[in-house]
């Protein structure tokens, strides 16, 4: 009987039992619950459990790592969704489109916020990029984590640029038609030197790309499998490498001096230690040295539950805010349906393409394989050439002159930019005077690599000038940024039909 | 902290955390309901049900024409023409006719020549299907619309 | 940082629901099913009925026809499309029109095989898809006819329902449209071929000049009134054709459509015919072929004319002078080939052998037109080129300037010329003329009196204009 008495108890006791088989520790009110509801989640483990207040001030990181994640995964769950009803073959991948736009329930919000997700995603990522650049923060021990960065970088870029192509319209064939070209540019420089028949690596590269001569349904499998599969695939594993290491190197980085920067804890800031500790405790056996806080000053350290939990929900419902209002706003673009007789005049890549599909329009090789390649091996020699110690931490290095620098070199950055495309566009370029010129000649020299080769030679004259690498450093990075953005703009305001010059494109003549 | 401390801070500062992770809480779950209404298709993309299959006097008497490509037998009785779904009202699939009416190859479910129930787990007879007369002077069969059995159309 | 969370939080869950309300509630064609529901219960019969009618399920209905790629969710509004209860009742409520439902039941043909649009939208301004990214927009009602076309043989539909289709096939032929576009196998080269013409998208037309709205069929219509005010560099022939006739033009351009693959079942035994032969191949006679192929350029034939559109002569190839000089082989040259500079275009693979043969025929006359005229056995005097060029700037070169501009009258550097004329007919035609054509004697008392010295020189002049072979 009394077994029977437990039973019925028991029944009674299921969901409270179930919630504390769930939920194990108590309320998080005091540091050790606080503690425990980060490092006993599974989801939230990959946090430390206590986050440096420096790592949370809006000023320093404006969230813009977490907007990039948060996109990711708006991106990967109306990804999946739309995957319900997208079926990628070249008969039916427009139909499908059309169907989730107008009969799929929330099919086309969701298509909506996976588009402009898609575009904020890489917006967030080029700043998260700048960010990381000029506050410093790939100085040692974080250099690894800054490749990290550049391989995501080039991750979205493939995401956004595989997924281009599936709604199979217009829009989408001619921006890949353009961008498997550029894979295949290589052969300008093969052809060139005459070696094309034997080494083909541009051929190579476009049948890799489109598995045929053209973009047709391999290309679009191709595109579908790498869209959903690979690319996101990899994506999650460097981003599992990129967070971890961000913790093994200390969380954000900070300036040396962050805690006289902050000022005393406010009130609801309950420091572990109230003073630097003079022992460490237990470890010895296992742990080289001293403990983690022997000798250091009272922790400037906040429990990331609820400080930092708050602040990524904060920063995801930012993101999610902003993608939400403007796929109620803004349909996700689609045009007529793709069709291999009719080129769109002009053919544009996707907008962050733009600016390369600016410097191709002078050299294939040079725009689409050469200048990019070099800014990548560039971009990830940063660290490994910067190996000053001042100013991690802070924008600018703060006391420094890279303030001043970073401004001078915007300012050079744009002149340059502008006064090559303008002598481009006004003056035309080799070809227009020496019509039986050598392409060789225009694949080495032409307004983008005139540009590089500017940007460069005044990097250098800063480094000499001023005596410093990270001053050259800010001084390149600088430059490029604007003449990214310089290009982009031109391209995507400024070239019209025939990628001719205009002013805006209500003065495209119509076909 | 003491518990001193927790009931002060227990001002507007909880007030505005409750709100704030409650709104967070609000819209995850209004983006699930969207989420979860996103894969009940709206309209079924399937071709139309109705299938002509030829004029009235193509159409056998007393034995079963399969029509093709489609799950019907169509027959003419004294009372007129008639159609029969090959589909098992058991769990679908398709039966094949036999001297003795129809067999369910799946689970051996039986049906005698008018499509009824004789033996096996099917709860009900075959359906039997609307036959109509096409402006041209086809049968139209539509697969989509069961009739009580025993429903002839007069030729 | 709460705050941050909170007003995101707001903002997203007002969009989520802002959304949510305008794809559920406010809906066009949920608005519309409720009015049908409405109507539908006020003309029942029967309580029952009135019932059925008000209960029926708001939901979305479409029309699957694989083999003709329809997905038509037009029915979604158009309730009331096959059912004559409906009778007089407003759009988009009423009945189809005619009998045209029961020949073409719409679950085996759809709605937008005939009327265009894209079937795929649940509303109208996009269903009708005038702005919208999609090649093909919702056709006017005064042009759907075209759209029989696409699965009969146009001229079979005058009292078949396509009246305005197949007058539109009529006068393509009586306007002499063939002379300079290929259609169906007949043919000239001049124009773009046809076969296809309805499957033209925007992007495929000059738009530059077309103000308002920038469709397919307003292009076709403008550009039969006025060919050049559209596009601009056009060498179409302003033929001022009335509204009528522009309207039946512009509908049987958009019924063709030869690249268009159609499932066998909806396609009509004669337009099968139609095109794998062409227009009654086989039936048409010299005069036809002539009316449909030459006569827009070169009217009767009979005497020479004048082209104010051309700026030119059109030389008179019926004229009795003229083909007592000529044989068929030079004749049958002329057409295939053409003359190159000129804006004769050759009609090789523009008609068949036997429609050519037939054509030949017509053009002799009846009189017999030697296959080959035995080379003229007259006796000629070398002549001096140079001195026959000046003779050539004074007589010749008004009319037939070996340049590039002013030229009026035939070409005499093409090769097609230089290799087909002998030098018996070059002189005969230089001494006597072309009555009938701006062509006069140069010999003699009536003309310009040249010698016959100064013939030769001219002939010589005139064969050294020939094209170097390479």
């Amino acid at each position: 009987m009394g077994a029977w008495k437990e039973y019925v108890a028991n029944l009674r006791g299921v969901p409270r039992a179930v919630w504390h088989s769930l939920v194990r520790q108590g309320p998080p009110v005091t540091d050790r619950s606080r503690a425990e509801a980060v490092f006993q989640n599974l989801f939230l483990h990959i946090h430390s459990t206590r986050i440096h207040r420096w790592s949370l001030r809006w000023s320093y990181t404006m969230g813009l790592g977490l907007i990039c994640a948060a996109s990711f995964l708006l991106l990967t769950v109306t990804g999946l969704l739309l995957m319900f009803y997208y079926k990628p073959s070249t008969v039916l991948a427009y139909q499908s489109i059309k169907d989730i736009h107008y009969v799929v329930p929330t099919g086309r919000f969701m298509r909506n916020i996976h588009r402009w997700g898609a575009h904020l995603m890489v917006i967030a990522v080029l700043l998260h990029m700048a960010r990381v650049f000029y506050t410093s923060s790939y100085r040692k021990p974080r250099e690894m984590n800054w490749l990290f960065g550049l391989v995501l970088l080039v991750l979205t870029l493939g995401l956004s640029f595989s997924g281009y192509l599936l709604p199979w319209d217009q829009l989408a064939y001619w921006a890949v038609t353009i961008g498997a070209n550029i894979a295949q540019s290589p052969r300008e420089l093969t052809d060139a030197i005459g070696i094309t028949r034997y080494v083909d690596i541009g051929g190579l590269q476009k049948t890799l790309l489109l598995g045929s001569r053209s973009v047709g349904e391999d290309a679009l499998i191709r595109f579908y499998v790498l869209h959903v599969f690979f690319l996101p695939l990899l994506m999650a594993a460097f981003m599992g490498l990129h967070f971890w290491r961000i913790r093994k190197d200390g969380g954000l980085s900070r300036p040396a001096d962050a805690d006289e920067r902050l000022g005393p804890p406010g009130e609801d800031v309950t420091p572990v230690f109230s003073q630097a500790p003079k022992k460490s405790y237990g470890l010895m056996a296992v742990v080289r040295g001293t403990g983690p806080n022997v000798g250091r000053g009272p922790e400037n350290t906040l429990p990331s539950w609820p400080h930092l939990m708050t602040a990524e929900a904060a920063v995801f419902m930012f993101t999610m805010a902003v993608t939400v209002a403007l796929s109620f706003f803004l349909d996700a673009p689609l045009k007529e349906m793709a069709n291999p007789l009719v080129p769109e005049n002009p053919a544009k890549a996707p907008w962050y393409f733009l600016g390369l599909q600016e410097i191709v329009s002078f050299s294939a090789f040079a725009g689409g394989v050469l200048i990019p390649m070099v800014t990548l091996l560039g971009l990830s020699l940063i660290p490994y050439l910067d190996r000053e110690t001042e100013g991690v931490g802070v924008w600018f290095g703060a006391a420094y002159r890279g303030r001043e620098v970073a401004f001078r070199s915007a300012v050079f950055g744009l002149a340059a930019v502008i006064a090559v495309e303008a002598f481009a566009i006004r003056f035309g370029w080799l070809r227009s005077w020496y019509p039986g010129i050598p392409q060789i000649v225009i694949t080495f020299f032409n307004p983008g690599t005139v540009l590089a080769f500017l940007y460069v030679a005044y990097s250098v004259w800063i480094i000499r000038r001023e005596n410093s690498t990270r001053l050259g450093a800010i001084a390149i990075f600088t430059c490029f940024l604007a003449g990214f953005i310089v290009l982009t703009l031109v391209g995507t305001y400024f070239r019209g039909p025939n990628w001719e010059f205009f002013w805006s494109p209500s003065r495209w003549p119509v076909h | 902290m003491s518990v001193d401390d927790r009931s002060k801070a227990l001002g507007r500062r909880d007030l505005l955390s409750l709100a704030a992770w409650g709104t967070f809480c609000t819209s995850l779950a209004t983006a699930l309901v969207g989420m979860f209404r996103l894969p009940k298709p709206s309209v079924i993309p399937d071709p139309s049900l109705k299938v002509k299959v030829g004029p009235p006097g193509l159409i056998p008497e007393l034995e079963y024409r399969n029509v093709a490509g489609r799950n019907i037998f169509v027959s003419r009785g004294e009372e007129g023409v008639f159609a029969i779904s090959a589909v098992c009202t058991h769990l679908g699939c398709i039966v094949a006719p036999v001297p003795a009416g129809f067999n369910c190859p799946c689970h051996g479910s039986r049906f005698d020549a008018l499509g009824r129930i004789i033996g096996g787990p099917a709860p009900r007879g075959l359906d039997w299907l609307k036959v109509t007369k096409a402006p041209d002077g086809e049968l139209v069969v539509d697969e989509g619309e069961p009739v009580p059995p025993g429903t002839y159309l007069k030729v | 940082m709460k705050k941050l969370l909170l007003a995101s939080s707001l903002v997203t869950l007002l969009f989520l629901v802002a959304s949510g309300l305008s794809e559920n509630v406010f809906v066009p064609w949920k608005k519309y099913q409720k009015e049908y529901s409405l109507l539908l219960a006020g003309r029942a019969k029967d309580p029952q009925q009135k019932r059925e009618a008000r209960d029926a399920p708001i939901e979305l209905h479409q029309i699957v026809v694989p083999d003709l790629g329809a997905f038509d969710r037009c029915v979604t509004c158009h309730r009331g499309m096959d059912n004559p209860v409906m009778a007089g009742a407003p759009n988009p409520f009423r009945p189809h029109p005619g009998n045209i439902l029961k020949i073409h039941p719409p679950e085996r043909f759809g709605c937008t095989i005939c009327h265009r649009g894209q079937g795929a939208a649940v509303n109208f301004p996009e269903a009708k898809a005038i702005d919208a990214n999609w090649d093909f927009p919702l056709l006017p009602r005064e042009l759907v006819e075209s759209s029989c076309g696409i699965c009969h043989d146009p001229k079979a539909m005058e009292k078949a329902g396509a009246p305005v289709l197949a007058e539109g096939a009529r006068l393509f032929e009586e306007k002499g449209c063939h002379g300079c576009h290929r259609l169906g196998g007949l043919g000239g080269s001049l124009g773009a071929a046809l076969d296809s013409a309805g499957l033209k998208t925007r992007h495929q037309l000059v738009m530059a000049n077309l103000h308002g709205e920038r469709t397919t069929y307003r292009w076709l219509d403008l550009h039969f009134k006025d060919p050049q005010g559209i596009v601009a560099e056009s060498l179409m022939k302003p033929d001022y054709p009335t509204d009528e006739e522009a309207r039946a033009l512009t509908v049987f351009m958009l019924s063709l459509q030869a690249e268009r693959e159609l499932p066998d079942r909806a396609v009509a035994r004669d337009r099968h015919r139609l095109l794998s032969q062409g227009h009654d191949h086989g039936e048409r006679d010299g005069r036809t072929l002539y009316d449909r192929l030459c006569r827009v350029c070169h009217g009767e034939g009979t005497l020479g004319v004048f082209d104010k559109h051309l700026g030119r002569f059109v030389p008179a190839i019926r004229n009795p002078a003229f083909l007592a000089s000529v044989d068929r082989e030079f004749l049958r040259a002329n057409i295939l080939t053409g003359r190159p500079g000129t804006l004769m275009a050759g009609f090789e693979g523009g008609m068949t052998e036997a429609d050519l043969e037939k054509l030949l025929d017509f053009l002799a006359g009846g009189a017999a037109l030697p296959e080959r005229r035995a080379p003229t056995q007259r006796k000629l005097t070398a002549g001096d080129a140079g001195r026959g060029g000046s003779i050539f700037a004074r007589q010749c070169a008004g009319c037939h300037d070996p340049g590039e501009k002013g030229q009026v009258a035939p070409t005499l550097s093409s090769r097609t010329f230089q290799e087909r004329a002998d030098d018996g007919m070059i002189l005969e035609t230089i001494a006597r003329g072309r009555p009938g054509t701006a062509m006069v004697a140069f010999a003699g008392t009536g003309g310009a009196g040249l010698t016959k010295e100064e013939l030769s020189d001219l002939l010589a002049y005139i064969r050294s204009l020939a094209p170097r072979r390479k």
